[in-house]
């Protein structure tokens, strides 16, 4: 089985005003063609910063969703792997400020926000809907039975609307979730509809969060349907989790020991994923999904992406070097 | 697409904790500056001859360097190039009394290199235009002398062919000066190196350079510029290239918008006069005003796959 290879545009989109003109988003994709990539993952968005990040800001940008389509091929890129979405981000289009699929009230207005990737993605020669599965980490919430079906109930429901689209959807958990283990993962991932939900698995992130990315996809095969490949260079051993806003103090402040950079490339030298064992592991076990290479934390993006291009070609996929 | 191979010629700087460094600081600069040019498919390296040392120092040896890139798909360092902008009194290109100089120099340089396979010992062939005046039939003809001598060494001792590589700002840019120099030099032992940027923005057109003398050309740099010089920004001290009163940035990348290098001419001559071997991929100050170098590269290896290489099959 042949892995499906894509690379995130994250990184490009690293502030509020960066990658907001074609011209960037061209030089992106010509940038990931050159370094051996065809197709892309795109972060969801809100307001006029963020042209790719929504269907009406697409098709004001490029006029339609094909016309991001054509743009895309006309540098190489055949298309879009995926969106990420995270429920607690800004609607800024429908006066939304941090939806929670731990909140009942909230899983309707979830559900009509997602139903425009579900007519998207197929357009762009994607079917993978990646979602942050559960909020930050509180210690008001407990991960149990009860509150784990709320958020399975929200994402059935959004499983289920995607699969009429021929979409799938992914759960995804980052290192500053509330789901801290495998069984907290295991726990919500069993309240989910296996047919239409499966697991999104960073390798980055499980070892941050201190869990062997490589045990966590052998326990979780059957069910995992996406990877985001990247390396680690630090783990989270004073449970910085934890902090108030931890994307920020946390990942991008680098809590108390000033982590300069959470992230590497996948053959950075200090870096502690086994990235060459969970490849391994993916190509044992016969994954068909999307492998997601990111640039996370990189400092310039397109370096990540040419070192990564190279290390997948010399060292993890060498007979197409 | 064997008959034409795509090398990268030094350039290069990238942003660390450090502030701005290059791929000598360290192995594992050098390592991520060979692995991101291999990736986007460059096989080949150009050097500035002045950093052989640091690169043989780093490895230990230039053979264990060559090896170092090997094993990243890298097959070569194809090229040397050498310099000397300012003229002074213990170095004038064109005084006769220094010739001896210059091909000890050089020869020096490419001894290092030996048993590498570098091809180009790659020089500009006269100071900054400044330094140069005045620039009389008789101060080339001089220089041509050098340079003969020089080829003649390079070839013979070597076997590296002598390229001149004229920048905007070299005392031999115009086409009439060009012309003259080539005149006056031997084809067996001179060759022309041609930097598409640089001749533009000096007023030179490089797919009718290139036509004209393709039997004596040795190698390209391709590189694109959204200027030409009207203002002699050439006169410029001490470096034209940073110091010109039109525009902070000269240099742009194959592709760029506005880029006034008619690259597909010049692949489509390079096709009709049967080029082959290295083209060069150059990126002089690529960060100015907000760019890099690893976006420049990569770029412009976008361009020459998706673009020129369709055009030379």
């Amino acid at each position: 089985m042949t892995l499906r290879w894509s690379y995130s545009l994250n990184q490009w989109n690293n502030g509020h005003d960066r990658f907001v003109l074609r011209e960037a988003h061209d030089r992106a994709f010509k940038t990931l063609s050159a370094s051996g990539f065809d197709t892309v993952e795109i972060p969801c968005g809100s307001g006029r910063w963020e042209p790719l990040g929504r269907k009406d800001w697409i098709e004001r940008f490029y006029g339609s969703v094909a016309g991001l389509r054509r743009a895309m091929a006309d540098a190489g890129i055949a298309g879009a792997s995926s969106f990420v979405f995270n429920p607690a981000e800004p609607i800024f289009e429908e006066g939304a400020f941090g939806l929670s699929v731990l909140n009942p009230a909230d899983h309707g207005r979830i559900l009509g926000t997602l139903v425009q990737y579900a007519q998207i993605l197929p357009e762009l020669g994607g079917d993978t809907m990646v979602v942050r599965a559960l909020p930050n980490w509180s210690d008001a919430v407990k991960v149990d039975a009860g509150t784990m079906q709320v958020a399975a109930d929200c994402w059935n429901a959004v499983g289920a609307m995607l699969a009429g689209h021929g979409v799938g959807l992914a759960l995804n958990f980052d290192c500053v979730t509330m789901a801290r283990s495998a069984d907290d993962i295991g726990l919500l991932l069993d309240l989910c509809d296996a047919g239409t939900i499966g697991l999104s698995i960073d390798t980055a992130d499980a070892v941050i969060m201190g869990i062997d990315p490589v045990a966590l996809f052998r326990q979780f095969k059957a069910r995992t349907c996406h990877v985001q490949l990247k390396n680690a260079l630090a783990i989270d051993t004073l449970e910085e989790y934890r902090l108030p806003f931890p994307d920020k103090f946390m990942l991008a402040g680098g809590g108390a020991r000033r982590i300069p950079r959470w992230y590497g490339e996948l053959e950075h030298e200090d870096g502690l994923v086994d990235i060459a064992g969970f490849h391994a592991a993916l190509v044992e076990h016969g994954y068909a999904g999307w492998v997601v290479v990111e640039s996370d934390q990189s400092p310039v993006p397109p370096t990540s992406a040419m070192l990564n291009g190279w290390y997948l070609r010399h060292r993890l996929t060498p007979q197409s070097a | 697409m064997a008959r034409i191979k795509w090398q990268y010629a030094d350039h290069w700087r990238t942003d660390s904790p450090k502030g701005p460094i290059n791929q000598f600081a360290s192995r594992s600069e050098m390592d991520r500056f060979i692995k991101q040019i291999a990736a986007v498919g460059l096989s080949g390296v150009g050097m500035f001859a002045w950093n052989l040392g640091a690169v043989s120092a780093m490895f230990g040896s230039l053979q264990a360097y060559q090896a170092f890139l090997a094993e990243r798909g890298i097959e070569k360092i194809v090229d040397l190039f050498w310099c000397q902008p300012q003229a002074s009194p213990g170095m004038t290109i064109h005084d006769p009394q220094h010739k001896g100089r210059v091909i000890g120099m050089l020869d020096h340089f490419a001894s290092l290199a030996a048993g590498l396979g570098v091809e180009n010992l790659v020089v500009m062939p006269a100071h900054c235009y400044s330094d140069t005046e005045p620039v009389t039939p008789a101060r080339i003809e001089v220089l041509a002398d050098l340079w003969n001598a020089a080829g003649r060494m390079a070839m013979e001792k070597h076997g590296m062919k002598l390229g001149c590589h004229h920048e905007f700002w070299c005392g031999i840019r115009s086409q009439e000066e060009i012309d003259r120099f080539y005149a006056l030099t031997d084809p067996a032992y001179v060759n022309l190196y041609i930097d598409t940027a640089q001749h533009v923005i000096a007023g030179v057109d490089p797919v009718a350079l290139y036509r004209r003398h393709a039997g004596r050309v040795n190698g390209f740099h391709f590189k694109d510029t959204r200027h030409v010089d009207r203002s002699e920004d050439f006169r410029s001290q001490p470096d034209p290239e940073l110091c010109a009163s039109t525009t902070p940035r000269w240099f742009w990348e194959m592709g760029t918008p506005g880029g006034l290098v008619d690259f597909p001419a010049l692949m489509q001559a390079l096709k009709e006069h049967g080029y082959e071997g290295w083209i060069g991929v150059e990126h002089d100050k690529a960060d100015v005003g907000g760019g890099n170098y690893p976006e420049s590269t990569a770029l412009a290896m976008w361009y020459a796959r998706n673009v020129l290489e369709p055009i030379y099959s």
